[in-house]
């Protein structure tokens, strides 16, 4: 192969020209989408609270109400229903059964209907949540690819160009006439094959480091999405379960209303406090898990995370020492030739 | 044609799926809008809102089933609950969905745009039905000191019919702000918890029922008290109550939607009873009499009415059948 060949051959990557501020700008960008997605996560985790508090004052509500019809029409009934009333919202000053029990139970199914699409509509932000994240993971890839090829590529140059240094450095050492035109273009060649090489080099470290870091995000990225999977798949579950208890505590607030709040349906009563009960202890285990399992995951992942910043700041911070290093070592190498060809034109003078 | 629907008997539903859900939803808007509900009745305009909630052109096909009072013909009162839940949590929700605003794909991300879409429509719609109990203030009667209050209850009744009850009433001046009707502003109040519980209590009750129950307190004197509901609708596949039976021999495969009329007022000069469905009144003239004079009430008399709106049944046998019961009725088509 001559020295042109080499020298000019092609050595194209793909996607956009890497540098040292490319990829700090790219990763950084990279971390700024992680970012968003941490921020949807952690708004989903603040809303996940405010369900939790809301469903906990629903679920001792209805707990107290039920154990209280539980109860009977004894004697405790009128002495405790003051209290239970308490509980009902607006209800608090008042007395015993100056308000229709069926419209007490529709105002408690309209409140915990509201509370089960609420959560309903959590679920289906996850489910995107997660959809987004799995977008993001392909994207991720997509970019490991490029970057691995790259990688291959710049390999294939570094080795090619290599070889062909070492042959210039061989053919240098053997030309006996140091001053000879081929002397001087072999010379040239190589200094300019240095310079290729010194360039695919460093190009070879930064999509090495590229597809590392990009794989060590993607990796991050694939945990918060199994966190919200399994999240999500729970929540479907839950909110399942929490309909159906809410239409049977509807088939039973009809029955009552129907007999015309008669004190006889007290075990209906009973019988739909508890469906709406189990219905909000269905959502608000799902909720409290929610909780426990976005702390757990969500706070060692922003830990990793900015762990990882820094690692990628180290790693930048070090590109850039060697890159200067490197441009160091290529004026050092010129100030020597230039101070080597000034001795030369000096003696040659005198 | 009536839609297709099933009957799923042990939860005593009707179930219309998503595909036919919308001709039955259609036709029941045209049924309130045809039927010309005046005041007295349900707002035909939150019902509207409600209805068209329900329609899988509002709703972009986020629920895919239906589901009917199979003795009323109305839709349940979950599915209105339904609507109210959505109203309810779209102001906190659309903020939210509007992260995604842009995204393009399929599953989750359509049904997010559908959510989307059908939130921001009920947002902009306007009023859906809602249990609600609303006291306006009428007027002072200067001779009498006495202030004249309107009670409106809207609800959803146990039988599965839509009902408006309205009290006319009046209280003494010397006991506002400690009885039972409180003025808020200058033309709203509230009922006292011990009187709209007894309203709401009494309102599955005839209204002749009502009113007598509401004379009891001698520090009110009721005028009138009324009582528009909406239901039932007759289809073939619906399982009304015994006295619509001749109604349901008819539709064949059309409907017929009514809304029933019931007045007791003090203006009211004579019974009428024009309702086939409703004959006769509660208490006998004797027991009206001993009313009078024990509460030294002014006469009332009860009115009864019915009004139909029929799609694809001959009118001739909906007009015999009122015949029959000694009733004329006003009836619409669609």
């Amino acid at each position: 192969m001559t020295g042109a060949d080499v020298l000019t051959k092609s050595r194209k990557y793909d996607g956009e020209e890497i540098s040292i501020k490319s990829l700090e700008a790219s990763l950084s960008g990279e971390r700024e989408r992680q970012n968003v997605d941490l921020d949807k996560l952690k708004s989903l985790r603040s809303r996940n609270n405010e369900l939790s508090k809301s469903l906990e004052e629903e679920i001792k509500r209805l707990r107290r109400f039920s154990d209280f019809f539980s109860r009977g029409g004894s004697g405790s009934f009128f002495a405790n229903l003051k209290e239970i009333m308490s509980y009902i919202p607006g209800l608090g000053k008042l007395f015993v059964t100056k308000r229709s029990i069926e419209e007490l139970l529709k105002q408690q199914y309209e409140i915990s209907s509201k509370r089960t699409r609420e959560v309903a509509n959590y679920a289906d932000r996850l489910h995107a949540a997660e959809q987004d994240l799995y977008r993001e993971i392909d994207r991720l890839n997509e970019k490991i690819i490029e970057h691995a090829k790259n990688e291959e590529t710049a390999v294939d140059n570094v080795l090619d160009l290599k070889g062909f240094v070492e042959a210039r450095e061989k053919e240098i050492a053997e030309t006996e006439n140091k001053s000879s035109k081929s002397y001087r273009e072999l010379q040239a060649e190589l200094d300019k094959a240095l310079e290729q090489l010194s360039e695919h080099s460093a190009k070879l470290e930064l999509y090495s480091s590229a597809e590392e870091r990009l794989a060590k995000l993607k990796d991050n990225t694939r945990r918060l999405q199994q966190t919200i999977t399994n999240l999500h798949s729970d929540i479907k579950k839950y909110v399942l379960i929490a309909t159906e208890k809410l239409d049977e505590a509807q088939a039973h607030i009809q029955a009552i209303g129907t007999a015309a709040d008669a004190s006889v349906v007290l075990l209906d009563m009973k019988s739909s406090l508890d469906s709406m009960t189990n219905s909000m202890n269905e959502t608000t285990r799902f909720v409290s898990e929610t909780q426990m399992y976005l702390r757990e995951n969500l706070d060692s992942l922003i830990g990793e995370l900015e762990l990882y910043d820094e690692q990628t700041q180290t790693l930048v911070k070090t590109n850039l020492e060697r890159s200067k290093k490197i441009e160091e070592e290529y004026l050092q190498k010129a100030v020597e030739k230039a101070l080597k060809y000034k001795e030369q034109r000096n003696s040659a003078i005198s | 044609m009536f839609p297709r629907c099933e009957l799923v008997t042990d939860r005593n539903i009707i179930r219309f799926k998503d595909d036919v859900a919308d001709d039955y939803v259609d036709l029941m808007i045209a049924f309130v809008e045809k039927a010309r509900l005046n005041d007295l009745y349900p707002s035909s305009e939150r019902l509207v809102t409600s209805l068209s909630a329900m329609d899988s052109s509002v709703h972009r096909h986020l629920y895919n089933k239906l589901h009917v009072h199979p003795r009323m013909g109305l839709p349940t009162y979950t599915e209105f609950v339904r609507v109210l839940s959505d109203k309810l949590t779209l102001h906190d929700e659309l903020p939210k969905l509007r992260q995604w605003e842009g995204v393009d794909g399929d599953g989750i991300y359509d049904k997010l745009a559908r959510k989307r879409a059908y939130l921001g429509d009920l947002a902009r719609g306007g009023d859906v039905f809602t249990e609600e109990t609303k006291l306006l203030f009428r007027k002072i009667d200067p001779k009498t000191e006495m202030a004249m209050f309107r009670i409106i209850l809207d609800r959803f009744s146990p039988n599965g019919s839509i009902e408006r009850l309205t009290v006319e009433l009046s209280q003494r001046d010397s006991l506002w702000g400690k009885s039972n009707l409180e003025l808020d502003g200058d033309d709203v109040g509230h009922l006292s918890e011990n009187l709209k519980g007894l309203v709401y209590r009494l309102s599955t009750q005839e209204v002749e029922i009502i009113f007598i129950r509401l004379s009891e307190d001698e520090n009110i004197d009721v005028e009138n008290v009324t009582k528009g509901s909406i239901g039932p609708v007759i289809f073939s596949q619906a399982k009304p109550a015994k006295r619509y039976s001749r109604l349901h021999e008819i539709v064949g495969d059309g409907a017929v939607f009514s809304a029933a009329l019931q007045v007791a007022s003090v203006e009211q000069v004579n019974d009428v009873s024009n309702d086939p469905f409703s004959k006769g009144t509660p208490l006998s003239a004797e027991a009206r009499e001993q009313f009078y004079e024990v509460r030294s009430s002014r006469p009332y008399h009860v009115l009864k009415d019915r009004k139909f709106v029929s799609c694809e049944v001959d009118k001739k046998l909906l007009v015999d059948l009122c015949a029959e019961n000694e009733t004329k009725n006003i009836i619409y088509e669609v």
